[in-house]
């Protein structure tokens, strides 16, 4: 697919990030999490974790970066302020837990017109070592640049 | 309409949510955190991050399946409409059948009255993993 001459899929670089335990507990406290496995070592423990586990839309934190990169492609020209998610699709592999190194890789696969507004598809795959824990569908829509 | 085996819940975003939630996730868009940034972009306020309430949704499908993460396999979800902090969100869970080892759970979230999220899929596999 290409729109306005794009060469498309276009890949990206990954990006590598290792949440800390803090982190992933202030994510859980940030969404209401209540579950021990959250919040607490000891009990993420007993439950056969190797530390406390990230919420599944933490998933969201690793993206934000490499999307970023994505939105701020001069290539694609996409405008930060006026875009928001649309729509999300993740599958979940398994969980992620503080201390292990992720690697986040995305793709565009699509930028078009959607009525009054552009959409822009981009695939993620989330990974730690060789084992893929997450996939995602990212749809941002950029208000108001349609035909 | 809701079916018979259907679920609800309640979730207030409290007035700090959008403060919190943009320092754990590192999203500082100025549409979440000021609310003159948000009135200049067409908004009535700030406005609550969508991954903020897609983790709702997951929570409660979760919580009422069992609440183990190892279970989770998929969302699928649209965002219709902006979520405002303050005000209560009521998430209705359905029981969408199952596809093989996996229950389908559609969620739809309101607030005041208003559709933000309709038809969201959640699947969780119906076994304990191993």
């Amino acid at each position: 697919v290409s729109a306005g001459g794009l060469p498309l899929p276009k890949a990206y670089p990954s990006v590598d990030r290792t949440p800390t335990r803090s982190e992933v507990i202030a994510y859980a406290t940030a969404v209401g999490e209540c579950a021990p496995v959250h919040l607490d070592l000891a009990a993420a423990q007993a439950a056969g974790f190797p530390d406390v586990v990230a919420p599944a839309l933490f998933v969201s934190v690793l993206l934000h970066e490499p999307l970023m990169d994505v939105v701020r492609d001069p290539v694609l020209g996409i405008d930060l302020d006026r875009t928001v998610v649309g729509e999300q699709t993740f599958d979940w592999h398994a969980p992620i837990c503080a201390g292990e190194r992720t690697r986040t890789q995305a793709t565009v696969l699509v930028v078009e017109p959607r009525g009054r507004h552009r959409a822009v598809e981009v695939r993620t795959t989330t990974h730690v070592g060789a084992e893929l824990r997450a996939a995602g569908l990212w749809v941002g829509v950029e208000r108001g640049s349609g035909t | 309409m809701t079916s018979a085996g259907a679920r609800t819940a309640t979730v207030t975003p409290d007035a700090g949510v959008t403060d919190r939630y943009a320092a754990a996730s590192g999203d500082r868009n100025p549409i979440h955190i000021d609310d003159d940034a948000a009135r200049a972009a067409g908004l009535p306020g700030r406005i609550v991050h969508g991954y903020w309430t897609m983790a709702q949704v997951v929570r409660v499908a979760l919580e009422n399946a069992g609440g183990d993460p190892r279970r989770l396999r998929r969302l699928e979800i649209r965002l219709r409409g902006v979520v405002m902090p303050g005000l209560p969100l009521t998430l209705t869970v359905s029981d969408d059948g199952h596809r093989g080892r996996v229950a389908v759970s559609r969620i739809d979230v309101e607030q005041e009255g208003r559709s933000v999220i309709s038809g969201a899929r959640v699947d969780i596999n119906a076994e304990e993993a191993p």
